[in-house]
């Protein structure tokens, strides 16, 4: 390893961090920083095309304050937060499949997904096409 | 000689064991629609799909046979698997433990089979310790025909079966209707089953021959009769692999074989409850 190689590597590396560092306060305003979260990740049926229960916990937190709004994807809001950091909230859902939520901002932008999967115990196997 | 279409001898004994299997049906007449209020309606847009089960079940029941164990514990394998139209169905708790067929007609309302079916199929010793020498009988073959319609909720089934064995060369014809009710995960339902069964079917469980009579199971010959089954059962899914059930029955024998030496009481009781690994 030559000397002209090392610096180039010291170099490199102080390149890198450099960036990260301004890099920091542009993450801190990006929308990504926002943290959106359901729980459960799975509801459970007896059998296919059954509306599946499930009390779901939607729970989300943001490192500056939001207007934010909880929906499932293309539907109506089901709460919304003004000026907040974080929130949680605790709904009753039939779920009649898997089904998408959204973290949105006050101009309906979506920040955030976050999915329940619906499964079954009888025979597991997924529609490909629709019944006749 | 009434009962000359029987191709050996039958102990008493033995027929005490037929109808112990006849009696542990603890499920209704029709595997199907049985399995059909839990596990759902297939659907026939799968070339290929079906699911296994073991089940381990405790059983309480009321059967009114002398010496039948009120206790029981059991374990069952089930699976009900179809290739295009062709079906194959093992219901460890129903009637016909053993079902293949084809089915040649399904619409949103109505579906119909054509079928064979094996339904006595040896004694359960778990069910009366004193029949465990008999564990072996042979089997009716039957052959006949199923329709199911679904409404909503509601599922109605007609089966007409002919012993085409020649064990007993009897019938039986089934009609059965069932409600489902969900409420959140939890699986709800009502079956009531009216099953017509032919002299030689109900002779067949419950007759004694006279070279098979003696002073604690005399001569007796069954006429033709009706069995009713009232089931209420619940399902919950804990899982994907994992379903509890419980189920309990209310059953009414023929008035036709209200004398036969093998009961005490044409109706009785049963109540079940299983842990069932479902894959």
């Amino acid at each position: 390893m030559t000397v002209n190689t090392v610096k180039r590597m010291i170099m490199a590396w102080f390149i890198t961090v450099g960036l990260f560092l301004v890099s920091m306060p542009a993450l801190a305003n990006d929308p990504q920083a926002i943290e959106f979260e359901v729980s459960p990740k799975r509801c459970i049926t007896l059998r296919k095309g059954q509306p599946c229960y499930a009390k779901v916990k939607f729970k989300w937190r943001s490192s500056e304050a939001v207007s934010v709004c909880v929906k499932k994807i293309d539907r109506e809001d089901m709460k919304c937060w003004t000026s907040s950091v974080s929130g949680s909230l605790v709904l009753a859902q039939s779920l009649g499949d898997t089904t998408e939520y959204v973290l949105t901002d006050e101009e309906g932008e979506v920040l955030d997904t976050a999915s329940i999967s619906v499964l079954w115990s009888y025979r597991k196997k997924r529609t490909k096409r629709k019944r006749r | 000689m009434r009962r000359s279409h029987r191709t050996h001898k039958v102990l008493p004994s033995q027929l005490l064991a037929i109808l112990f299997l006849s009696l542990l049906s603890f499920d209704a007449f029709s595997a199907d629609i049985s399995r059909e209020i839990r596990a759902g309606r297939e659907d026939e847009t799968i070339k290929f799909d079906g699911f296994l089960e073991l089940s381990f079940s405790g059983i309480v029941n009321k059967m009114p046979i002398p010496g039948s164990d009120e206790l029981i514990g059991t374990i069952g394998v089930g699976g009900n698997y179809r290739y295009k139209r062709w079906f194959w169905d093992v219901h460890a708790e129903s009637y016909n433990q053993f079902q293949i067929g084809y089915n040649f007609y399904y619409g949103e309302d109505w579906s119909l089979d054509v079928m064979g079916a094996a339904s006595e199929h040896g004694v359960n010793s778990e069910l009366n310790t004193e029949l465990k020498l008999f564990t072996e009988r042979e089997a009716a073959t039957f052959l006949g025909f199923r329709a199911t319609g679904y409404d909503g909720p509601y599922i109605l089934q007609f089966e007409a079966l002919w012993d085409y064995s020649r064990l007993h060369s009897g019938s039986l014809t089934t009609g059965s209707i069932a409600r489902t009710w969900l409420v959140r995960n939890w699986n709800f339902h009502t079956l009531f089953s009216a099953r017509y069964e032919s002299a030689n079917t109900l002779d067949y469980q419950f007759g004694v021959d006279a070279s098979e009579a003696n002073e604690v199971y005399p001569e007796y010959q069954a006429n033709a009769g009706l069995t009713f089954v009232t089931e209420f059962g619940v399902t919950y899914p804990v899982n994907e692999f994992i379903v509890l059930k419980s189920t309990a029955r209310w059953w009414e024998l023929p008035t036709a074989v209200l004398d036969s030496p093998f009961i005490t009481n044409d109706s009785y009781a049963t109540f079940s409850t299983s842990i069932n690994f479902v894959y």
